[in-house]
């Protein structure tokens, strides 16, 4: 009943709100794809700060073979997210049994690697990135208003969403949340800890690239500069904000909470960052499990869930 | 003479990881604010350069136990929430820097002039004393920790509970790690300002160079930091030379291959780690 509301809710959604809104509505979904694959691998208490190199694997991946090579836009998708998930296993699997720290600094050192590497290369547009791509298309049907990507960023989000609510509820979720509380306790109940962290890795850097094809496709050009360090902090903000022990819930939150409220504040460029930075502090004081964190309490504490 | 300020930022960082468990980020933007501060003493305020220098390490070291005792003694709850902490005060330093020096990049004069010549090979006089000064750092540093202070500042890395179980106050060695940590980068900041510009934007980048430092000759090893930051110093400005832009690149290549062959860096062994093993 609740589930088919909030559908009902979603697909009625590009009628109820004004184009601007939408366009955050949309930006929203591809932070929520990256905040989700945080929140994935923090399950198994590793911490990753490259996501949005992988970002920027699956929108240069688009974006290269639609201009360059003249594809079609959804083999691309599946080809940003191989490629991607090749190269985090690669990296995952040399640096995932040195430890959390080891795998923490690599994953940042990589991230800009990766980041450096593509602006500074001629052949990948330097730091001006690649323009004027082809917009999407399933026939003679050419993906061109607000509503319409939509609906492609809620079909790409509820196959992650889903996918990764299946695997929480399976045999390799509860390996996850195993690691997740005790990495000694998970090696004494047999679980192959390495391996369970670098499946982790892999699937979220497979969505992250999902998510850059997408916002690639709807900006319609790349640049080096937004897919950089900083945005790889502003991730692990919306799960800290939304709630880090809160999984699925907590990116959802985080994201939407993060993208609208500095949006209507209107502050200056130069302020808002040291505005989120306060925020931040503030969260990790008062709030440590996040926004649900404080909601859950509450109703946990109210008199209706007593009485029952 | 890059390799010597990348040592000193590196071996702050190094050590108040190693001590602490501290992931700090904020290590580029003090050696940033120790550049300006040293532009402040010696240009605004007319004094002389080692004045400037002592002023810059002091006011660092300062300002990195004021950092512990406002922010990060109440985020010491695990160590992402550390790492978002100095992520965020990070951020507070350099767009509030940015704000009150603006984008305009700040030049200190040359302080040690001169070309030192040594069979051919010419040296400008400048570049030598960083390097001088960076090496009495580190081995003041190295006999620094061979003291008493020293040793139990060790003692809390290696274990902090069986560390304040002997009688040591595990509270002060942090205020003294944040001191010193934060003090080091402030001196590189210092020593560099007269050689390049202090711009807002140079925190960054060194904090890379740290990071990649102390990948590269171990984690928690002061003696790897100083063998890797030679190292990288060398490959980076050689690289320059044949690829450009791309020299960070071979810098990653290098070190993939010593993470390959050596898994804890040059010298190091692994440290305990912070978050779950």
């Amino acid at each position: 009943m609740a589930l088919g509301l909030v559908v009902l809710f979603l697909i009625l959604l590009p009628w109820i709100v004004d184009k601007y809104s939408l366009q955050l509505i949309i930006y929203t979904m591809t932070y929520i794809m990256l905040a989700l694959g945080f929140s994935l691998c923090w399950k198994g208490r590793l911490i990753r700060v490259d996501l949005a190199a992988y970002w920027a694997i699956g929108a240069y991946a688009t974006g290269m073979l639609m201009t360059k090579a003249g594809w079609s836009y959804w083999p691309t998708i599946l080809v940003g997210g191989l490629l991607a998930a090749i190269i985090a296993w690669g990296v995952g699997s040399l640096t995932i049994p040195r430890g959390g720290l080891v795998f923490f600094t690599f994953s940042m050192l990589v991230g800009l690697l990766i980041q450096q590497t593509l602006a500074a290369s001629k052949s990948f547009g330097g730091w001006a990135g690649i323009e004027s791509m082809p917009p999407p298309a399933i026939g003679s049907f050419v993906f061109k208003g607000k509503t319409e990507y939509y609906f492609l960023g809620l079909f790409l989000l509820g196959v992650n969403f889903v996918t990764y609510y299946l695997l929480y509820n399976s045999k390799i979720g509860r390996g996850w949340t195993a690691i997740g509380s005790g990495v000694g306790f998970a090696k004494s109940l047999g679980i192959n800890v390495v391996r369970y962290r670098l499946s982790a890795v892999v699937l979220s850097s497979f969505f992250c690239a999902v998510s850059g094809s997408y916002l690639a496709s709807y900006q319609m050009y790349i640049i080096p500069d937004s897919f950089g360090f900083h945005q790889s902090m502003m991730i692990q903000m919306f799960s800290l904000v939304g709630g880090l022990n809160n999984f699925l819930a907590g990116p959802v939150v985080g994201a939407a909470v993060m993208t609208f409220i500095p949006e209507y504040l209107k502050v200056t460029a130069e302020i808002e960052p040291i505005l989120t930075a306060v925020v931040i502090i503030l969260v990790i004081i008062f709030m440590p499990l996040g926004i649900l964190g404080v909601v859950g309490k509450v109703w946990r504490s109210s008199l209706f869930v007593r009485n029952r | 003479m890059i390799g010597g300020v990348y040592a000193l930022v590196a071996s702050g960082f190094t050590l108040i990881l190693g001590v602490m468990k501290i992931f700090n980020f904020a290590q580029g933007q003090f050696y940033m604010l120790g550049a300006f501060v040293a532009y402040g003493v010696a240009v605004s305020l007319g004094l002389p350069y080692v004045v400037a220098l002592i002023i810059s390490i002091l006011s660092m070291g300062l300002l990195g136990v004021l950092v512990y005792i406002g922010i990060i003694k109440w985020t010491y709850s695990g160590f992402f929430q550390t790492v978002m902490a100095t992520f965020a005060f990070s951020t507070i330093a350099k767009q509030g820097s940015l704000l009150t020096f603006g984008y305009r990049e700040k030049v200190l004069p040359a302080v040690v002039r001169g070309i030192i010549e040594v069979s051919n090979v010419t040296v400008p006089g400048g570049k030598l004393f960083i390097i001088f000064v960076a090496i009495l750092v580190m081995v003041s540093l190295h006999y620094f920790l061979k003291l008493k202070v020293g040793t139990s500042m060790r003692a809390v890395a290696e274990s902090m509970d069986v560390a304040s179980l002997q009688g040591i106050n595990p509270t002060r060695i942090f205020y003294l790690t944040m001191g010193i940590g934060c003090g080091l980068s402030g001196i590189a900041g210092g020593l560099i300002a007269p050689v390049f510009c202090a711009s807002v934007l140079m925190g960054e980048r060194i904090f890379i160079m740290a990071l990649l430092v102390v990948a590269i000759g171990g984690m928690g090893s002061m003696t790897g930091a100083l063998l890797a930051s030679c190292v990288i110093g060398v490959v980076e400005s050689f690289a320059y030379q044949f690829v450009g832009e791309l020299n960070l690149v071979a810098i990653f290549i290098l070190l993939a291959v010593i993470i390959y062959f050596r898994p804890g860096g040059l010298m190091g062994k692994p440290l305990p780690i912070p978050t779950a093993e």
